[in-house]
């Protein structure tokens, strides 16, 4: 009996499994805060076009994809000063890029997946609150979010 | 095992490698801010002379419970700054009737007390006053109106002003 | 013979602050432009439950110290060439708003200096007026029911730097002294202005004893326009008699401006001998 060439069973194995490689993200906008006056919390909405923070995600039609936002609880600023910041539950959201879609609202702190039903692209966008504290440092305060595909499907 | 063989278990071996390294896939944003101090005057509560009477002077002292209270707030402990005041010489009622109101008072502290802080008369002057280690500053005014006996009945108003100036 | 009625008059002098608090919140609490962008912006927040009118106006001025070190400002309502005056470059939009209840409004700045101006630092004040809503006072006359309304007012003046070009600043300390008065050390130096530009900084003092250890302190943020001799003071409640040290720096950082809006300057030093008899 001849058996299979390895090579075509893996190849085999790759079209029964989702080819990863084609699930990309990339960070395209920061969740900017912009001025902060101290003692004035400032919310942004992931809804807002210019501050939220964005990625955009690229996965195969009927894909599911899990993933997760790795947030920071305070932002550095100048002199080792820091300043909380605060991430809540509807704070973000992923949009198909597709007629007539509409946003699925997450908790950025927890573990997320989505399935990809009417396009291959869809926008992440995460939105926070921030209070600098009387007697705050002024400055430019920064950190970073990190957001990971831990699985696809 | 031929050589067909041996290449297509190579190729697929770096296949499969490759798709098990893609498991995670990560993308970086940045949260940025910019923190600002901020000056904030608040005019807290009215100088209320309540009832008076026509021929009686009557005297509200800072330390009275009608006394005119603001707080002025900075982000810099220790930060000086600037009082100065624009105070009217009369109060104008019905008729355009004045009622004269002078003999200002005023007390400046740290904290929001009425004493042990620093008097001072209010005036187009400047008065030197220093925030508190966190950045707050409370001033109190009073004064004394004195009705004729003759002074008409009715409501009378006016508008003092607080300038704070940051240096 | 009637008596004369006894005519209540229910009075409220209204100084800002109606029966609920009015004010504004201003940020930044000093405004930095550069040349080239020729332009900034003001934040206003308005704390109270009613809306808030709020104008803008420019002047000039610039901290002083009188006769006893106390600083003030000094206003000079029309600024020669000697001074450097920016007031008659900016425009302000909108000069006049009127701000809601919790809600919040930019004002632009915009920059028109004079063509070639020198490379230097240019100053203006920024008075921000606040006047609130009318409120209701309550009276007891006893005739008619009158209501009374009442304008508040209070007034904001920040200073504002207008930068062009590479700047230099720095102070030089002379003339250190002290003297108690009361239960305080009250501390004055001349600061004499180096360089093109304001210098902005941060005086911290220390009082130690003979074996190094700080007794007592101070910190305090200080703008140097024109040379100025200011006073600090330093409690000196429950030192014991004997000889101390008296140790003033003046360093280029302030914690309540940015970092990069801070030009940077030598950090200069004096100390005087101090005994607590």
């Amino acid at each position: 009996m001849n058996r299979a060439p390895p090579l075509v069973l893996a190849l085999l194995a790759l079209s029964v499994v989702p080819v990863q490689g084609q699930t990309s993200v990339s960070g395209v906008r920061d969740l900017a805060f912009g001025a902060l006056p101290v003692g004035i919390t400032t919310i942004i909405l992931p809804t807002d076009p210019i501050k939220s923070g964005q990625w955009n995600m690229t996965s195969p039609v009927r894909s599911r994809v899990f993933f997760r936002l790795t947030l920071p609880s305070q932002l550095n600023g100048p002199g080792g000063a820091t300043m909380p910041v605060d991430f809540r539950n509807g704070d973000a959201f992923i949009l198909e890029v597709a007629a007539g879609a509409q946003p699925e609202y997450f908790n950025p702190g927890g573990n997320v997946n989505h399935r990809f039903t009417g396009s291959n692209q869809a926008i992440i966008r995460l939105g926070g609150r921030a209070t600098p504290a009387p007697g705050q440092r002024s400055g430019a305060y920064s950190n970073t979010v990190v957001l990971t595909i831990s699985n696809i499907q | 095992m031929n050589r067909f063989m041996k290449v297509s278990s190579v190729l697929a071996l770096a296949l499969v490698a490759t798709a098990a390294t893609a498991q995670a896939q990560s993308a970086n944003i940045n949260v940025t801010a910019n923190v600002f101090q901020a000056l904030t005057v608040v005019g807290n509560s009215n100088l209320d002379f309540g009832n008076v009477f026509p021929g009686v002077n009557k005297t509200i002292g800072v330390t009275d419970a009608g006394a005119g209270k603001y707080s002025v707030t900075v982000g810099q402990a220790g930060a000086n700054v600037n009082l100065s005041f624009t105070l009217p010489a009369d109060l104008v009622g019905p008729g355009a009737a004045l009622l004269p109101v002078g003999s200002w008072t005023g007390h400046w502290a740290a904290t929001d007390v009425t004493s042990g802080g620093t008097t001072f008369v209010p005036g187009p002057g400047n008065e030197a006053a220093t925030l508190s280690g966190t950045g707050l500053l409370f001033v109190y005014i009073g004064a004394q109106v004195t009705p004729a006996a003759a002074q008409a009945a009715g409501a009378y108003t006016a508008v003092a002003t607080m300038t704070v100036a940051y240096f | 013979m009637t008596r004369t009625p006894c005519w209540l008059l229910a009075l409220c002098l209204v100084v800002p602050g109606s029966a609920r608090a009015q004010g504004v919140l201003v940020a930044p609490h000093a405004l930095f432009i550069d040349h080239q962008t020729r332009s900034g912006w003001i934040q206003l927040h308005n704390p109270g439950a009613e809306p808030a009118e709020v104008s803008l106006s420019l002047l000039f001025g610039y901290p002083v110290t009188d006769s006893l070190g106390y600083l003030e400002l000094k206003l000079v309502e029309q600024p020669d060439s000697t001074f450097p005056s920016a007031m008659g470059w900016i425009q302000a939009f909108p000069r006049r708003v009127v701000v809601p209840p919790q809600g919040h409004q930019t004002i632009r700045l915009m920059v028109r200096p004079p063509a070639n101006l020198a490379d230097g630092e240019y100053w203006a004040r920024v008075m921000i007026a606040a006047k609130g809503g009318t409120a209701p006072i309550q009276t007891t006359d006893t005739t008619t029911g009158i209501q009374v309304g009442l304008t508040l007012e209070v007034r904001t003046i920040l200073p504002l730097l207008y930068r062009k070009g590479t700047l230099q600043t720095g102070v030089a300390l002379s003339q250190l002294r002290a003297e108690r008065v009361g239960d305080s050390l009250v501390v004055r130096t001349r600061m004499a202005r180096t360089g093109s530009a304001v210098f902005l900084g941060t005086v911290t003092a220390a009082l130690v004893d003979q074996a190094g250890a700080e007794v007592a302190g101070f910190q305090a943020p200080i703008s140097v326009y024109y040379d100025i001799e200011p006073r600090f003071a330093l409690s000196m409640a429950g030192l014991p008699q004997g000889g101390y040290r008296l140790r003033l720096e003046v360093a280029s950082s302030r914690d309540d401006i940015a970092p990069e809006l801070v030009l940077p300057a030598a950090t200069v030093r004096d100390s005087i001998p101090i005994r607590v008899r």
